[in-house]
């Protein structure tokens, strides 16, 4: 369980995070929803271990202790080196993280990333797919993914779900998703959260949230901002 | 999945689809259902949820969970004909409602009825 209190974030003057709080069962999947500039990446960072929050606390229970090492974040930006091949990102990411071979080996096939290409020849999607496979391929307790599938293709992204909510699944992990994709991802998501200029406008179970507002979690954010 | 309906929990869906699928005849009693994780791969919902609609078929006695085998269509007959019965009821209760609430009397709406079923023979 990952229990998140009062979280809140400030550069500077800018309050990007305001008093956020929600709780992330063990082996559930959390869509954190929102328009740019709502604080999803920074929430995502500050879970990362790579920014401190200004205010509040993230705690963890069952036996997972905060560290980097149990933590596989996957970036919203292109991040690796342009003459990397796939096993020279593995063998880069193992130096630092426990890493499960198998398991990337089985992602870039189930993703049809080309293994003979540099990582600056391939095209978006799958330099996307390749950073998500290395993404998968980490042995972590909590998988982050700050929008992976922008810019992307519709049927690229029926795939990278597939793959990372569904067929790299690791029971006993927790999954958090940022993206714009709703509509899309929304029956993937134990819980919901959804952050509007930094603060929560909702959240809780999804289907709760669904029945709640009487229609899709897409519908329920249109109702609930207007409120 | 692509296709649910936004007005009625997701797990429910799952099991109306492989109860549908049952009544249909397109899974035979005894056959082998999707695992939980093949289910959720092909439409593309969270496993989670696919486990929690299989526990309510598997409460019902709809579908025999085998350990380390796979879920199956239970071989009771009879409970999958009570199961499909029930279905229609739901529907035609929803369906009764619907025109109870454009105002139509009970003679009306059988009248109705019996005539969209003459228009669709």
């Amino acid at each position: 369980m990952i229990q998140v209190n009062q979280l809140g974030k400030k550069y500077g003057q800018t309050t990007v995070l305001q008093d956020v709080s929600f709780q992330l069962p063990q082996g559930q999947f959390l869509g954190l929803l929102g328009v740019n500039g709502a604080g999803k990446s920074t929430l995502i960072k500050i879970l990362a271990g790579l920014t401190p929050p200004s205010q509040g606390s993230v705690g963890w229970a069952n036996k997972i202790r905060f560290d980097k090492a149990a933590v596989s974040y996957m970036p919203e930006m292109d991040h690796f080196y342009t003459h990397w091949l796939a096993k020279d990102a593995f063998s880069f990411h193992a130096d630092f993280f426990a890493m499960n071979k198998q398991r990337f080996l089985d992602a870039l096939d189930f993703l049809n990333v080309p293994l003979h290409k540099q990582f600056s020849q391939l095209s978006k999607g799958n330099r996307t797919r390749m950073r998500l496979a290395i993404a998968l391929a980490r042995e972590a307790q909590l998988f982050l993914f700050d929008e992976p599938l922008s810019g992307i293709d519709p049927f690229a992204r029926q795939e990278i779900l597939r793959a990372l909510a569904v067929e790299f699944r690791c029971e006993d992990a927790s999954y958090i998703l940022a993206t714009h994709q709703i509509l899309e991802a929304e029956a993937l998501f134990d819980r919901v959260l959804v952050l509007k200029s930094g603060k929560t406008l909702l959240e809780g179970q999804a289907e709760t949230i669904r029945l709640q507002w009487g229609n899709s979690i897409l519908e329920a954010i249109r109702s609930a901002a207007k409120e | 999945m692509t296709d649910f309906d936004t007005n009625k929990p997701i797990y429910q869906q799952i099991a109306e689809d492989i109860l549908k699928k049952a009544v249909r005849g397109e899974i035979l009693p005894g056959d082998r259902i999707p695992s939980a994780r093949e289910y959720a791969s092909q439409k593309l919902v969270n496993p989670n949820t696919v486990v929690r609609a299989f526990q309510d078929l598997e409460r019902e006695g709809l579908v025999v969970v085998k350990r380390g085998l796979g879920n199956y269509l239970t071989t009771d007959t009879t409970r999958l004909e009570d199961a499909r019965f029930q279905l229609a009821q739901k529907t035609l209760i929803q369906c009764a409602k619907d025109l109870r609430e454009l105002g139509y009397t009970t003679k009306q709406i059988q009248q109705l009825l019996s005539q969209q079923l003459e228009v669709m023979k």
